[in-house]
């Protein structure tokens, strides 16, 4: 298996380090650099992939074929596009606070990588494992707030304004619901690390069956914290135009869209992980059980998203405080009185 | 009610939703020209409070076409296919609009095949239409998909209507004293076959959207008007209909042979955008009804009355109108015994239902104010025409 | 209750949206791939208006300038001289398709069929005033005609536009060719 290959590598060149007296810091800093290469790599492969697909998938709930011309099924479509905007002129508006405008993308998109320190791929096949895990990832996905407020904000455009000032509402008030909803899960597993809370569904069943209302909250409010819709309020496009990205175009919206689908593909990975037992699962190879969970939750979030209208944004708070919380809450007291009986 | 004033507009709003809120600054926002869900050019200037609308000023003219000053110099038969491009969603009921004005005035008689053939045109023309509306609104509401089905749909009847008039949009096929084109068995055929299955697609469309919740939320209660706002404001359509007025010209002043078909007259009482949703949605259904009763029964005979070969309209004053997919549109004319009109005034629906815009849309959210475009079905060619 | 039964009606709503979408994600697709594949149009479907001729090639059109003035644009340009047998002859027709609406009404008025709509619609040029069509042009159009006139219109042969532009093209070159003696094939196109 490639994992024991990796591993034996890897104690190999250690072994090379520690008879050649060479400091063990290189090595960790190599490792380090190879593994966000990897996740890099990874994340740009599936987003280029997520957008192919969400385009076929849009296309054929829509009876049309979606991109064809573009190699064998229009698969390169989206590296063309990626090129397309990447030659693009760069347009930083006259009003905008330049380096708020430039950073925002980045501020953006620098979390939605960071997430995949933690998810485990596969058996051992993890960056790091934190033991916080699932607080980790709760303070990651916090950073989207001020991303969206930098680029609305610098953008000096009142739709861009709106869009801003919505999805700051909108990302804190699912923030909530969301991280109760994982405690649920933490509270069954007992621990935040991620791979313990998979040896636990290992040990019992899928969280999903032990979970179920969880799952619907979770899932739920990590649509809105994605910005999907029915919850795609800060872009709204026949709202405002384009939201917080009126202004961006070429590369910089390019890195917007790409966080929105590394956040979507970072959602599903989670929901896998916490409530489908990640990649563990008969027959197949671990982290093809991982990348199955994981396109199906892709699938059902576009499945989503081509079917339903975009929800008001009081509602969206009402959903949120009034129903996804409450309901949340239960969950985690029901599932805290059992766990302790 | 006389002529309103700005400021009485303002004082006789229903009870506006949320103005118990605590106010904060207020924004100016110019919604369009350019802006995804205007449908077209319409620019509304929005004073917001937050996301609430406490002020809308609709500014319209970006697409004047000088339609009303164009007809002065042309003659009538040469007016026609301008009448196409004011409302260009429904060019059928336009044409109506001004033939039947032109032939009251002349006292031409029509055929009876050529009245089967516009009544069927127009109610073509109602589905098509509406099928649209229906998927501009779902795309105002943010849902992608209905749009598409809804011009899977109306592509057919395009076809329809390019196999017989020879265009899809623009048809230029009603004639002074008839038709241009006769219709033949086998497009009779087609056409049944469509509304055969048609049916099931305004089910799906239901399933899809009609009886989603998000849709019930997003609609139900926004945008109210009143009967008497409604009929003060001089609207007409589905506009009128949704708050309980079965005011219907089609049955008011029946014209072609609308006096002969069986139908209902969609209505509903709430006034609000869920209620114009579903006279639409009623008003498909019932047009299907009356085609399928006009295809049965096309009466053989010529296409073509007997019109002057020059039209001249006597010297006088008339008005015709003819109720439209989105109201009545009434054709005023005014002639000196020309060949062309003295005067020609276009009476469109969208535009006086623009008026009607800050009621329905004060106190509501940003988003309810795309939901209110689109329910009032806004097409701007018309308004500005 | 209420909530409960409110949150029930919500998801067998949202359920029935995600069925349809279901259903339709698996029929088959209805987009007509166009520039491969295209719809036959109807006969009658309005296109270019074109000038016809009779079997020997010879133009029906007699010059008498009632499409030219019935034209609710006022797009067509006829001039003509009077022959030595006093009969009309047509030296220019031309159609500027850049403002032609196809309205149709120039093949209705003439009384001698000799206009009529023909199904090509692809005008795309380069430069506008390409776009005006000449007699010839238009006559060369007309002489592929397919089909009896139907509701004033003619089918063509398909691709015939692209064969007169293509001709526009060489003529001009011709015609530029003994003036600049290198003849350039891009420069030449413009009038
Ligand atoms: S095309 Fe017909 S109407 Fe026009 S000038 Fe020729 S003969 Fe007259
Ligand atoms: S089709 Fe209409 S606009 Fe075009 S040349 Fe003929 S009459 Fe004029």
């Amino acid at each position: 298996m490639l994992v024991d290959w990796v591993a034996s590598l890897y104690q190999s060149v250690q072994a090379t380090f520690v008879a050649h007296g060479w400091p063990l810091w290189v090595l960790a800093v190599l490792t380090a650099v190879l593994k966000v290469a990897g996740v890099l790599v990874w994340i740009l492969l599936n987003v280029l992939f997520l957008i192919w697909l969400e385009r076929k998938i849009s296309g054929h709930v829509q009876n049309r074929p979606g991109p064809v011309y573009t190699g064998r099924f229009g698969l390169l479509q989206t590296l063309a596009d990626a090129l397309k905007v990447l030659l693009k002129e760069d347009v930083i508006p006259a009003g905008a606070d330049r380096w708020v405008f430039v950073l925002a993308p980045l501020v953006a998109f620098v979390p939605s990588v960071m997430i995949w320190v933690v998810i485990p791929f596969s058996r051992g096949v993890q960056a790091q494992d934190l033991n916080i895990g699932i607080l980790y990832v709760a303070a990651l996905a916090s950073f989207t707030v001020p991303s969206l407020l930098m680029a609305g904000w610098s953008s000096d455009n009142k739709w861009s304004l709106m869009g801003a000032l919505r999805s700051a509402a909108q990302l804190i008030s699912y923030e909530v619901p969301l991280i109760l909803a994982e405690l649920g899960v933490v509270v069954l597993a007992g621990s935040l690390r991620l791979s313990d809370i998979i040896a636990a569904q290992q040990r019992s069943v899928w969280f999903l069956f032990l979970q179920p209302v969880g799952f619907v909250v979770y899932f739920i409010a990590a649509l809105a914290e994605s910005n999907r819709t029915p919850f795609d309020l800060p872009e709204a496009e026949s709202e405002l135009v384009a939201g917080f990205n009126t202004e961006y175009s070429g590369f910089r919206w390019s890195i917007f869209f790409l966080t929105e689908y590394a956040n979507l593909l970072g959602m599903a990975s989670l929901a896998a992980t916490l409530f489908l037992g990640g990649w563990s699962g008969p027959f197949l190879p671990p982290f093809v059980w991982f990348v199955i969970k994981t396109y199906f939750f892709v699938f059902l979030a576009m499945w989503i998203r081509w079917t339903l209208p975009r929800i008001r944004v009081d509602q969206l708070m009402d959903l949120g405080w009034k129903f996804l919380l409450p309901v949340a809450l239960v969950n985690l007291v029901v599932t805290g009185v059992f766990v302790v009986l | 009610m006389a002529l309103d004033t700005h400021s009485e507009r303002r004082t006789e709003t229903l009870e506006i939703p949320g103005s118990d809120l605590p106010r904060t600054e207020e924004m100016m926002v110019n919604m369009g020209p350019q802006h995804p869900s205007t449908h077209g050019v319409l620019r509304a200037v929005l004073t917001l409070d937050g996301e609430r609308i406490v002020d809308v000023d609709s500014d319209v003219g970006y697409l004047h076409r000088c339609f009303e000053k164009i007809c002065e110099q042309q003659n009538y038969p040469q007016i026609i296919p301008y009448t196409d491009r004011t409302d260009y969603l429904a060019g059928m009921t336009n044409e109506l609009a001004l033939v039947l004005t032109v032939e009251k005035a002349i006292g031409l008689e029509v055929p009876r095949r050529a009245q089967y053939i516009r009544t069927i045109m127009a109610e073509l023309q109602r589905i098509h239409s509406h099928l649209i509306w229906f998927g501009t609104f779902a795309l105002d509401m943010g849902a992608t998909t209905p749009f598409l089905y809804s011009f899977r749909e109306r592509e057919t009847i395009s076809d329809f209507f390019e196999e017989i008039t020879g265009a899809r949009m623009m048809y230029n096929y009603m004639r002074y004293g008839g038709v241009r084109n006769d219709i033949t068995s086998e497009w009779v055929k087609k056409v049944q076959a469509f509304l055969k299955r048609f049916p099931e697609n305004l089910q799906e469309y239901d399933d899809l959207f009609t009886g989603n919740p998000i849709v019930h939320a997003r609609t139900q209660g926004i945008g109210k008007i009143s009967a008497e706002q409604a009929i003060a404001y001089g609207a007409s359509g589905p506009v009128l209909r949704a708050t309980g007025v079965p005011y219907d010209i089609r049955r008011a002043d029946p014209y072609l042979v609308y006096d002969e078909l069986q139908f209902d007259i969609a209505t509903a009482s709430e006034g609000d955008v869920w209620a114009r949703y579903q006279v639409r949605m009623q008003e498909m259904r019932q047009s299907v009804r009356m085609l399928e009763q006009l295809l049965a029964g096309v009466p053989e005979g010529e296409i073509m009355g007997k019109a002057p070969r020059i039209i001249k309209v006597p010297a006088g004053h008339y008005y015709g109108h003819v109720d439209s997919p989105r109201g009545e549109v009434g054709c005023y004319l005014v002639s000196t015994g020309e060949r062309t009109p003295y005067r020609l005034h276009w009476r469109s629906p969208c535009f006086v239902h623009l008026q009607l815009l800050p009621l329905m849309a004060k106190g509501h959210l940003m988003a309810d104010m795309v939901a209110i475009i689109g329910s009032i079905d806004i097409v701007m060619g018309e308004v500005d025409r | 209750m209420g909530v409960l039964k409110n949150v029930v009606n919500s998801v067998v709503g949202i359920a029935k949206g995600h069925k349809v979408t279901l259903k339709e994600m698996l029929r088959p697709t209805v987009t007509v791939m166009y520039p491969q594949e295209r719809l036959d149009l109807p006969v009658g479907s309005r296109g270019i208006p074109v000038l016809l001729s009779d079997e020997q090639g010879n133009l029906l059109c007699t010059s008498c300038g009632v499409c030219e003035r019935e034209c609710p644009v006022q797009v067509i340009h006829i001039v003509s001289h009077r022959g030595e047998d006093k009969r009309k002859v047509l030296d220019e027709f031309d159609i500027d398709m850049s403002r032609c609406m196809f309205c149709g009404i120039c093949a209705e008025v003439c009384a001698f069929g000799a206009i009529a709509m023909s199904d090509q619609y692809e005008l795309d040029d380069f430069e506008q005033g390409d776009l005006i069509y000449h007699k010839d042009q238009l006559a060369a159009i007309g002489r592929t005609q397919r089909t009896p006139i139907t509701n004033y219109g003619i089918k063509t042969e398909v691709g015939v536009l692209d064969q007169v532009r293509a001709g526009r093209a060489s003529a001009a070159q011709t015609a530029a060719a003994p003036a600049t003696s290198t003849p350039s094939s891009e420069g030449s196109r413009s009038e």
